[in-house]
């Protein structure tokens, strides 16, 4: 689902082009965040960001302190909204799999040269089950449990995608 | 279901002692299920002696309509491996998975039942690590549950690229200074029958964003040499398994100067003609290197700067593809006239088939309960 059809959070500030950009790029940062594509997250932050906040900062005219302030309270809230949308998304999903009403897996579908976080055009039914955090080679149990937790947010994003309106909605509740 | 017969025990992992996690009475299998060729290894899980180390071609061979009575051994219906491929002209083969993932089910049941048959009659229960492409999705997942359903009590599925680096790794050398760790920064690359896998491994185990992984490998190589040569040789009535057989015996990519001729003899209406195929093995290897290429170089170029010169000293080339002969030079060559610095590509050869096997083993005797995941059946 694009991102561009979500629903933002009001605010009472004057959303400015600038500013609803910078909303949405940083929902975007924290639903990558979310989806463990860390890599892609820090991408948004670092290339997409700094010069969206330098233009409104410049067309804003508000002192540096409210500049400041804003952009806090903004960033928090987008925190927030979509770490409600992922707490009532995983008490819903864990309770339908733990009813047995998962979704039956289809046919495996071959893909193009993709990068393995599955980002692109398909969505992310097909991605590919593996690890979104750092473990030391060592640590084999760490690596599985791990692999086991990809597994059930697979099984998760079967039944909910996580970008989906309901996750939003979810989270104004 | 059986009665769980296990016991939860702490694995405590150390370089050199693992204590198992696993009852005495339960076999430990480690599965690399590749799209060509399957290793299978079993061992108690208090004993590091292997039970089973047995590498099988992963293809089921069902017996032709009206066959007469003694033609096929026993009459089977149904043969597996080496026994199908050698009865071929008797059988429809089939081959259960496609780009390393099950493309039909009920020959991978098959298959899997057969691997059971090469397991100790008397196993208890059956816990098996089974290697998974990295780019496998939960429905692959989902499909190699359902085809191991009634062989193994318990299963956890881990990506391939793990499991060769664990196999890859020699635990009881770690604390020897001069073994150099070939899982602390180094590049694999594995290309298998079905599909090319790019992942760095730098001392843990790779994320989704350190590998990449295509659909382009060897079954890929085999149908360009087949387009090519039923354009140069159109009535030659060549076959994938034809071509398959003459590209594993020359395949090379070594340029002209030391590529041998691949010479292959075929019957036209019953009569023997010798027709040469080196140019159009040539083309499919050349376009193997390509991608291979392209892909190390994208994940070179993902790769932290301050890694990427020990990096590009640990390139290791793994899989099927591998044996293509001169690939590691071609491969560290292209790097470097590209303008990566001081590359070094090793190549693994003949061992790469037991390295995720091993390593599924490693993994099945760390395994606490709470990872095995309960097949029903």
């Amino acid at each position: 689902m694009s991102l561009a059809t979500v629903k933002n959070v009001p605010y009472s500030e004057p959303a400015d082009a600038r500013w609803a950009e910078l909303e949405r790029w940083t929902l975007e940062a924290c639903v990558l965040r979310a989806e463990g594509r860390e890599a892609e997250a820090v991408r948004v932050l670092q290339e997409r960001m700094p010069s969206l906040i330098r233009d409104w900062s410049a067309q804003c005219r508000l002192p540096k302190p409210a500049i400041q302030e804003r952009l806090r309270r903004m960033f928090s809230e987008k925190q927030d909204f979509v770490a409600r949308g992922l707490a009532q998304r995983r008490l819903i999903t864990s309770e339908l799999i733990a009813r047995g009403r998962d979704i039956a897996a289809s046919a495996p579908r071959p893909a193009n040269v993709t990068s393995a976080s599955g980002a692109g055009a398909s969505g992310r039914s097909s991605a590919p089950v593996g690890l979104r955090q750092r473990v030391p080679l060592g640590d084999v149990v760490g690596m599985l449990d791990g692999l086991a937790e990809a597994e059930r947010e697979a099984r998760r994003e079967a039944i909910w995608p996580l970008r989906s309106p309901a996750t939003f909605a979810a989270a104004e509740l | 279901m059986s009665k769980l017969t296990t016991i939860q025990a702490s694995a405590r992992v150390t370089s050199s002692a693992i204590i198992p996690a696993t009852a005495t009475d339960t076999l430990l299998v480690g599965l690399d299920w590749g799209t060509n060729l399957s290793s299978l290894h079993a061992a108690r899980g208090d004993s590091t002696e292997l039970l089973v180390q047995e590498q099988i071609p992963t293809v089921v061979g069902y017996a032709q309509e009206n066959i007469l009575d003694g033609v096929l051994p026993g009459d089977a219906r149904v043969l597996f491996g080496k026994q199908a491929q050698k009865h071929r002209q008797h059988m429809r083969l089939v081959r259960p998975l496609q780009g390393g993932v099950i493309a039909d089910r009920e020959a991978a049941k098959e298959f899997a039942r057969h691997l059971r048959t090469r397991l100790p009659e008397n196993a208890g229960e059956i816990r098996a690590v089974i290697g998974m492409p990295a780019s496998s999705d939960l429905a692959a997942r989902e499909n190699a549950r359902a085809a191991v359903q009634g062989v193994f009590q318990k299963v956890i599925f881990v990506p391939e690229p793990f499991l060769a680096a664990l196999g890859y790794r020699d635990d009881d050398r770690l604390n020897d200074s001069e073994y150099q760790d070939p899982v602390l920064n180094s590049l694999y690359v594995d290309i298998g029958a079905g599909s090319t896998d790019v992942c760095i491994v730098q001392g843990r185990y790779p994320t989704v964003d350190d590998q990449l992984s295509a659909p382009f490998a060897g079954d890929a190589v085999d149908q360009i040499i087949l387009d090519a040569a039923h354009i140069a040789y159109p009535d030659a009535g060549l076959t994938l398994a034809k071509v398959r057989e003459v590209k594993e015996k020359y395949s090379c990519v070594m340029g002209d100067e030391g590529q041998q001729p691949a010479i292959a003899t075929v019957m036209v209406g019953g009569k023997p003609m010798k027709i040469d195929l080196t140019a159009q093995i040539a083309a499919g290897c050349a376009a193997l290197l390509q991608k291979t290429f392209e892909m190390t170089s994208e994940l070179v170029g993902r790769a932290d700067p301050d890694s990427v010169s020990e990096l590009l000293q640990n390139v290791i080339v793994t899989g099927g593809g591998s044996l293509i002969r001169g690939f590691g030079v071609a491969l560290q060559t292209k790097l470097l006239e590209e303008g990566f610095e001081n590359p070094r590509v090793r190549v693994l050869g003949q061992g790469y088939k037991d390295y995720v096997a091993r390593g599924a083993l490693k993994t099945a005797r760390q395994a606490q309960d709470r990872h095995w995941q309960n097949i029903l059946g």
